[in-house]
């Protein structure tokens, strides 16, 4: 209970998020929607859920208008590239089919999803690099599974193994490379095929669905106003789970970082309390680009983080080597947590 | 790693280590605490245990995902005799400040620098710094390796009939600025392959291929770098070593030099640097003048 005393802002935040994102797809899906207005919703609802993310993440750590402001477009850039990425995935399938195809198509659609995944990467703040390698050899292996006849679970399953395990070998987010090679699976390989019905009845609701003719599993429930509501199961799951993932874990990052700790450092230095500065994630007098990533801090924590980098590295030590950098950056940010949901 | 030298000289190693492990080497009432995050601690090269520092910090690394120690300095002490009967001196220069010219305006040409290493780049024109940065030192370095003198060195410079530097006035991005970059203007000494460099005492690598890392849940690139150039103008990342001098007579005409091989890495701001080496009168003016900001060692002329 105290740890969920002490965490209660990212849980706010990442609640608030989700709500908005369910709310804005039931007001905005249904309907008989077709597929691409399904599509467009379901981004506008994943880039709104994420932008408000980052705006109450911001403002309950008494960031400005202005840090508000950039932390919920960031939140949308990086909710609608995955809402994008997802749906794009999907595309790539429908595009070239669900079932093995010529040595040429499985290349295109593995250059496909590379191309989209390297982008969505990008879009997120992430590597270019980094989301090509994990959507070509997610897609390249699914290819593979598949011709060797492995079943759905297994092989969604194979290709987010081998997604994490390029992402960890990119020195990238294996969970965020799962999501992807799992996508790439599930959404290409092995949309899970359902011919007839599911069928479900409730005392007021009857749910049911089949296989389309593009392969993806929708389903179909009536709505009171009389209206049929629709989802494609598949897309839905993954982009939650994806959407829920980025939620978290900008949750956790946000955990490690409190009021508290800001207003003890504030007590150290009265005179730089409640002065925003931009700080350097990667210092500059260890190598940092003059140009790299920014977050703005509070002086005063801004103040205790640099005295903490020049106790692990002051002036006129040997120069360090990446690995060097890496551990001393890990160890001042562990101990004096940054703000999440700048980086700009 | 390091270079034996029979001398009286003493040299040791400054460490600052991981507090949560310096346990696994050294007794608690070792070194100098600062906080609970580093521990100080100097050891000699003779004490057995500075065998066994690579060992724990591969240990360390492979545990717990962390560094041993975070940073390193090696210090040398001499006798006033060896210092005094040294006929070249490798200066050290103790203050390191920053923004950098590059932050404040000044123009390099990058084009001529090695597109290698990133060494030799050229400046175009004054040395612009920011004038509240300025450490009240004689002598001082930016964090990119540009080095800047006071008003009293370039008057004693002069006074004393020294040769070997060129001292061009530095522009403050607002006010008067009574300071100089202090540039050599003698050949370029070569250094030796005595000479030693690496990326630390224990560690010697040629480079690094680079990465994304995820750091606080933040993206950071880290570009692929050169510490060995292979046309030979960066040595390695870091001088372990005093400098080895191949002898040649103009040694015994100026009082300041460079080294023609550099030592560092392009990074950001930071370039590959050349080893500052100076004459006795040089040392003598220091000491006479009672300029801040310098150190002297030995330079070992072959």
């Amino acid at each position: 209970m105290r740890q969920l005393g002490d965490n209660w802002k990212p849980i706010l935040t990442t609640a608030a998020a989700i709500g908005v994102g369910v709310g804005l797809t039931v007001l905005t899906v249904g309907t008989g929607a077709g597929p691409a207005l399904l599509l467009a919703s379901t981004i506008l609802s994943a880039t709104a859920s994420s932008a408000t993310s980052g705006v109450l993440g911001s403002a309950l750590n008494g960031g400005s208008f202005g840090d508000c402001f950039l932390a919920g477009v960031k939140g949308a850039i990086s909710g609608g590239a995955t809402a994008m990425a997802t749906g794009g995935t999907s595309i790539v399938g429908d595009f070239f089919g669900h079932n093995v195809g010529s040595v040429g198509t499985e290349l295109l659609r593995a250059g496909s999803h590379a191309t989209l995944s390297g982008l969505m990467y990008t879009a997120q703040g992430g590597n270019f690099e980094e989301g090509f390698a994990v959507g070509a050899v997610s897609s390249l292996v699914g290819s593979g599974l598949q011709t060797a006849g492995v079943g759905p679970v297994l092989g969604i399953l194979s290709s987010g193994a081998v997604g994490a395990g390029t992402a960890a070998l990119m020195g990238g987010d294996p969970v965020k490379g799962f999501f992807q090679g799992a996508a790439i699976g599930a959404l290409n390989h092995w949309a899970i095929q359902s011919n007839g019905q599911l069928g479900w009845e409730g005392p007021e609701v009857t749910v049911w669905g089949h296989r389309t003719r593009l392969g993806h599993t929708m389903a179909y429930w009536n709505m009171p106003s009389g209206a049929i509501n629709q989802v494609n199961v598949e897309f839905d799951v993954i982009l939650s789970a994806r959407l829920i993932y980025n939620a978290a874990s900008a949750a956790v990052s946000e955990a490690g970082y409190s009021e508290d700790m800001v207003s003890q450092a504030q007590e150290i230095y009265p005179n730089k309390a409640g002065k925003i500065q931009l700080h350097h994630i990667d210092p500059k007098y260890m190598g940092g680009a003059p140009d790299g990533p920014l977050v703005p801090l509070d002086g005063a924590y801004h103040q205790v983080i640099t005295n903490e980098f020049r106790t692990l590295y002051p002036y006129g030590q040997g120069i360090l080597t990446d690995i060097e950098r890496q551990t001393i950056m890990n160890k001042v940010y562990s101990k004096f947590p940054l703000p999440s949901g700048y980086g700009f | 790693m390091g270079f034996k030298k029979k001398s009286a000289m003493k040299e040791t190693l400054e460490l600052r280590i991981n507090y949560d492990y310096a346990h696994l080497l050294f007794k608690d009432d070792e070194g100098k605490n600062l906080g609970t995050s580093v521990r100080i601690v100097e050891i000699s090269k003779e004490d057995p245990r500075y065998s066994q520092i690579p060992i724990v910090s591969k240990k360390v690394k492979d545990k717990y995902n962390t560094g041993f120690f975070f940073s390193w300095k090696i210090k040398r002490k001499y006798s006033i005799m060896e210092l005094e009967k040294a006929t070249l001196l490798h200066l050290k220069i103790k203050t390191t400040f920053e923004p950098a010219g590059e932050e404040c305006g000044t123009i390099y040409d990058e084009t001529v620098a090695c597109e290698i290493c990133g060494a030799n780049r050229k400046i175009r024109g004054p040395l612009t710094l920011k004038l509240g940065s300025i450490p009240k030192k004689d002598i001082a370095r930016t964090i990119a390796g540009e080095v800047i003198v006071s008003d009293k060195f370039a008057v004693a410079f002069k006074n004393r009939n020294l040769k070997g530097a060129a001292m061009n006035s530095v522009v403050f991005v607002k006010g008067f600025s009574n300071y100089y970059q202090l540039i050599a203007s003698s050949p370029e000494l070569e250094l030796s392959k005595n000479t030693i460099a690496g990326n630390n005492p224990f560690e010697s690598s040629e480079g690094n291929d680079g990465g994304a890392y995820s750091i606080s849940g933040y993206n950071v690139d880290f570009k692929p770098e050169v510490y060995v150039c292979p046309k030979g103008h960066t040595i390695g990342l870091n001088l372990l070593s005093e400098p080895y001098i191949l002898n040649v007579p103009s040694i015994d005409a100026y009082d300041l030099f460079v080294s023609k091989q550099k030592v560092g890495v392009k990074r950001g701001l930071l370039r590959p640097e050349p080893i500052y080496l100076c004459s006795q009168a040089f040392r003598r003016m220091v000491e006479e003048e009672k300029l801040s900001g310098f150190d002297f060692e030995i330079a070992n002329i072959q």
